[in-house]
């Protein structure tokens, strides 16, 4: 008696943590048009959001384009651009990352996360996560 | 007997003079002390918290597109609505000012030695509960803060070795913050944290009841010791009745605020979390992320298991009281981190 009951109460234990517990999911990408690429001045960071509504800093230097996450890649605040020193900055931890998204000062372990870019003519794609 | 005392006592067949021997026992003198009679003062927070809780609920919309017009309209429309709201924030304020002084009361007189170690154990997990209680407390506002602690918090939990990001899905009900992180936190908030602390408090308290109170020497003047029922109660209705009064007057002086809508596409410029957390905000400024959440983990593992490390200190070195200057050490750091963080 005493190892069915034990057994059952554990089963339903385990049962209410898969019940808890949402699954891990692969997440789906997808290319997403943003921009022109006229559109994007040189050497300014634009501003689009991602299929989940996560600002991403849009660079263009030349024909080379590049997206970053504002997503800290330390406890998940957004970082912020700030122009006049070339740098993202991230307000919760003071972050500082450079304009390529490397980490300069602070506990980030890691750069920011970058967007896949393609260029199709000359209009701008990024592949972006789809929301769950 | 009435004829209604007599019905009752058929009904309830207690005997009053038994559980009076039973509850009545001697309590030391040194409780005279309002600082040795911290543990009640919580105790008196936390009923203060359900009730005025339980009465937020009945205009609070855990909903994320609602939940901060519903605190807004509770603050700013409902009667009486910013002082309930007010009166629970400082309750919940003061009840971690008061769980923190009576741990660091408890520590410095070692009031957690042999046979009392369980009662530190609980007493600790009192201590993390309550914490949490704020926290998650403060997650149901919706406002900028809200958002960014919940976030911050539910990154902290995935950074934790093997188990975090399990925990993190459990918390966040999902891969990230979303709609259904605050259902989880208003469930945490309102059901689990405050049955957690029920539970642990009577433990705490039926821990106590047990071993008794540490005995001090008493002061001149001061008596051996003295009853329970009526000096004692009274000791602990004066101290719930000056927490009324103070509660109060908090509340009309320093309303509870409501501050910006939450935005989850832009981090407020300066953003900090409750005064309580400060120390925690500003250590994982300094540290890596890692390294950061393995000394919050050890620190807090270490206080619980300090009975134990207290035996070895001891043994080492009889004569000095080293878990005194290790407990000094400690309480310096955390004041330090949060004056640092506080002023900065």
């Amino acid at each position: 008696m005493w190892v069915s009951l034990i057994v059952s109460h554990l089963t339903a234990g385990a049962f209410v943590l898969r019940f808890l517990t949402p699954p891990r999911r692969r997440p789906a990408h997808r290319a997403v048009y943003v921009a022109r690429l006229e559109d994007l001045p040189e050497s300014e960071s634009v501003v689009v959001e991602d299929l989940r509504g996560v600002p991403v800093a849009v660079v263009r230097e030349g024909t080379t384009i590049r997206a970053l996450s504002t997503v800290c890649t330390h406890l998940g605040c957004r970082v912020r651009w700030e122009g006049n020193k070339q740098r993202f900055f991230c307000p919760c931890h003071d972050g500082i990352f450079d304009r390529e998204g490397r980490v300069v000062a602070g506990p980030p372990p890691r750069p920011l996360d970058r967007y896949e870019v393609r260029i199709d003519k000359d209009l701008v794609f990024l592949t972006m996560e789809e929301p769950a | 007997m009435s004829a209604i005392g007599a019905w009752l006592k058929t009904r309830f067949p207690i005997d009053v003079d038994r559980l009076r021997a039973v509850t009545d026992e001697p309590i030391p003198g040194h409780l005279k002390r309002w600082w040795f009679a911290l543990g009640g003062t919580p105790a008196y927070l936390f009923a203060v918290q359900i009730v005025t809780g339980i009465l937020l609920l009945f205009y609070y919309v855990p909903e994320p597109g609602r939940a901060y017009d519903s605190v807004a309209e509770i603050t700013s429309g409902v009667r009486f609505g910013w002082w309930l709201r007010s009166i629970h924030k400082w309750a919940a304020t003061g009840m971690i000012v008061a769980v923190c002084l009576h741990t660091i009361r408890v520590f410095f007189t070692g009031a957690y030695r042999k046979p009392r170690e369980l009662t530190w154990v609980v007493g600790c997990m009192l201590l993390f509960a309550t914490l949490t209680a704020g926290l998650t407390g403060y997650s149901l506002v919706y406002e900028q803060l809200s958002y960014w602690g919940t976030t911050v918090t539910s990154n902290l939990v995935a950074a934790v070795p093997v188990l975090g990001g399990t925990l993190a899905r459990f918390l966040r009900g999902g891969a990230e913050v979303g709609p259904a992180t605050l259902t989880r936190f208003f469930v945490l908030h309102v059901a689990i944290v405050p049955g957690a602390i029920a539970t642990l408090a009577m433990l705490h308290l039926a821990l106590v009841r047990a071993h008794g109170v540490t005995e001090l020497e008493p002061r001149r003047g001061e008596p051996r010791t003295f009853p329970l029922i009526p000096d004692h109660v009274l000791t602990e209705l004066s101290i719930a009745l000056v927490l009324m009064i103070a509660l109060n007057v908090l509340a009309i002086l320093l309303p509870a605020e409501l501050g910006e809508r939450a935005s989850p596409t832009a981090t407020p410029e300066h953003i900090r979390p409750e005064w309580y957390f400060y120390f925690a905000f500003r250590w994982l400024k300094l540290t890596s992320l890692r390294m950061g959440v393995l000394g919050v983990g050890v620190a807090a593992a270490i206080m619980v298991v300090w009975p134990a490390i207290d035996v070895v200190l001891r043994r080492l070195s009889p004569r000095r009281e080293l878990s005194v200057l290790f407990g000094a050490a400690a309480v310096l750091a955390v004041v330090a981190l949060t004056l640092w963080e506080a002023l900065a």
